[in-house]
């Protein structure tokens, strides 16, 4: 892929042009440290894991994901540099990946400043930090795919309000599915089928399974079909500003 | 090889309302084509099209005879209307960045060679969204002529700038018009009569002229006159 590092190069280094990567990693660490300490009672547990951290990643990740990716394309189309971007010689795909990969960078950079918790509880008592590395996995596959949405939306309007506000939404319609409340709800309007179908595509129960220490394998598979196809929205959309599609 | 650019009847409609009817003209190496035509004529909408910013419903856009793709547009040079820039980028950040998509091999020399041209050395290091509007035009020209391209397309180019700034732009495009295709899309007529051989006038997506500027300029008294009676007389 012709110029892919020197999107990506382009991309990341965006992030930290500006303070929008400091308050992200800054503000996401604290928020979700506080989240398990006051909500999830991981002191008073005393459980030498970190699921009471993890727990509010599907939550957190519904506001902060969307914050994260809202410019990576409607910024473009609001100031006008996509018709350099688009005049490049390099592939839609590229641009697309390239963009992709760089929030990917960020946000894998945001969990790794959560290592120290990791490191605390490893101190303050015997941690199966197998259970504790596949809930970063999770974690950041959950991120990743919520990061597949906004950008898909992202390419849509150059308002960067509204990729927000949109994809805040479609995420936490993933997450939403998981609810008991929500699958009830759906049984009694749609039937059991309805149900069934609902649970496939609720993120936030692949994201316990691996939280609580599985790596299963229709988790990965999901995340991954997951991210390519919202990928793939994108570049649908693109080439349909593009006038490729007639 | 001498450089040749072909539009073959280009048509190209958004949301089903034609913007361009049967666009087609030939260029060569050499040439500096004035792109003229009143706003809302279709002129930005062909520079996209010959950059492959949008693609054409129909007709072919060729590069030595063959037709346009993302290889091809290496040899395209591109300053879009109102030389959007990354602000957050300074004009050094923003050279290397389009030195390394463009894969050029002798990155240091070109970025050199394009700051002196466009003469933006002084502010090399500043963030683009602390420069004036002549000088964010002069880095978005770097941007486009930093790999030599045998083809550019300078969409409004002086659009915006004083008097000053409107004579070293032209200045620059004449001292790199050399063995290349330009072609200057603009509402100024001043520009056309200043550094351009050859006009063609646009008016409701459709071609209406195309001649030397010699030739054009033979139509009337001024060119702001034969602007008018060419525009207006086809129902602009």
């Amino acid at each position: 892929m012709n110029g892919l590092n020197a999107v990506f190069k382009r991309e990341f280094a965006a992030y930290f042009a500006t303070p929008l990567a400091y308050i992200f990693i800054a503000v996401f660490v604290a928020v979700s440290v506080l989240f398990a300490v006051h909500f999830g009672q991981i002191i008073e547990l005393n459980k030498a894991d970190l699921q009471s951290f993890f727990q509010f990643h599907p939550f957190l990740y519904v506001v902060f994901i969307p914050a994260l990716g809202m410019k990576i394309w409607s910024e473009d189309f609001k100031t006008g540099t996509y018709e350099i971007l688009f005049s490049l010689p390099v592939s839609n795909i590229t641009l697309i990946i390239g963009k992709y990969l760089a929030g990917l960078a960020v946000i894998g950079l945001t969990l790794l400043f959560c290592v120290p918790l990791w490191v605390a509880i490893n101190i303050l008592g015997n941690v199966d930090n197998g259970v504790v590395a596949a809930g970063f996995l999770g974690s950041f596959l959950m991120a990743a795919a919520f990061l597949a949405v906004t950008l898909a939306i992202s390419a849509v309007s150059n308002s960067q309000i509204v990729v927000f506000v949109l994809s805040c939404f479609v995420c936490f319609v993933f997450v939403a599915m998981g609810m008991p409340v929500v699958l009830n709800s759906i049984t009694l309007l749609f039937g059991e089928g309805a149900r069934g179908f609902a649970t496939i595509f609720s993120i936030a129960d692949y994201f316990d399974l691996f939280s609580r220490g599985f790596i299963p394998l229709n988790g990965i598979i999901f995340f991954i079909s997951f991210i390519a196809f919202w990928l793939g929205l994108g570049l649908v959309v693109i080439l349909g500003k593009r006038g490729v599609l007639k | 090889m001498s450089t040749t650019l072909s539009l073959q009847n280009i048509e190209f409609a958004i949301s089903g309302k034609k913007i361009l009817k049967n666009i087609c003209f030939d260029a060569k190496a050499g040439e500096i084509i004035g792109f003229i035509g009143p706003n809302g004529a279709g002129k930005t909408t062909t520079m996209r099209l010959i950059n492959g910013i949008y693609t054409a419903n129909s007709g072919a856009i060729k590069i030595n005879g063959k037709e346009i793709d993302e290889r091809s547009r290496a040899n395209l040079g591109y300053l879009p209307e109102g030389g959007p820039l990354w602000g957050d980028m300074t004009p050094k950040e923003f050279l290397e960045f389009m030195a390394d998509v463009r894969g050029l091999k002798d990155a240091k020399t070109q970025i050199i060679s394009a700051v002196e041209k466009v003469e933006i050395q002084g502010v090399f290091h500043q963030r683009i969204d602390t420069l004036s509007k002549g000088f964010k035009r002069r880095v978005a020209l770097a941007g486009a002529i930093l790999h030599d391209p045998e083809i550019l397309i300078l969409d409004e180019p002086t659009d915006g700038l004083d008097p000053n700034q409107k004579l070293r732009a032209r200045q620059t495009i004449k001292a790199i018009a050399k063995d290349k295709i330009i072609i200057i899309s603009t509402h100024i007529l001043d520009e056309v009569t200043q550094i351009c051989d050859r006009v063609i006038l646009i008016n409701n997506g459709a071609i209406i002229a195309d001649e030397t500027r010699d030739e054009f300029l033979k139509r009337g008294k001024n060119i702001d006159e034969i602007f008018n009676t060419l525009t207006i007389g086809a129902g602009a």
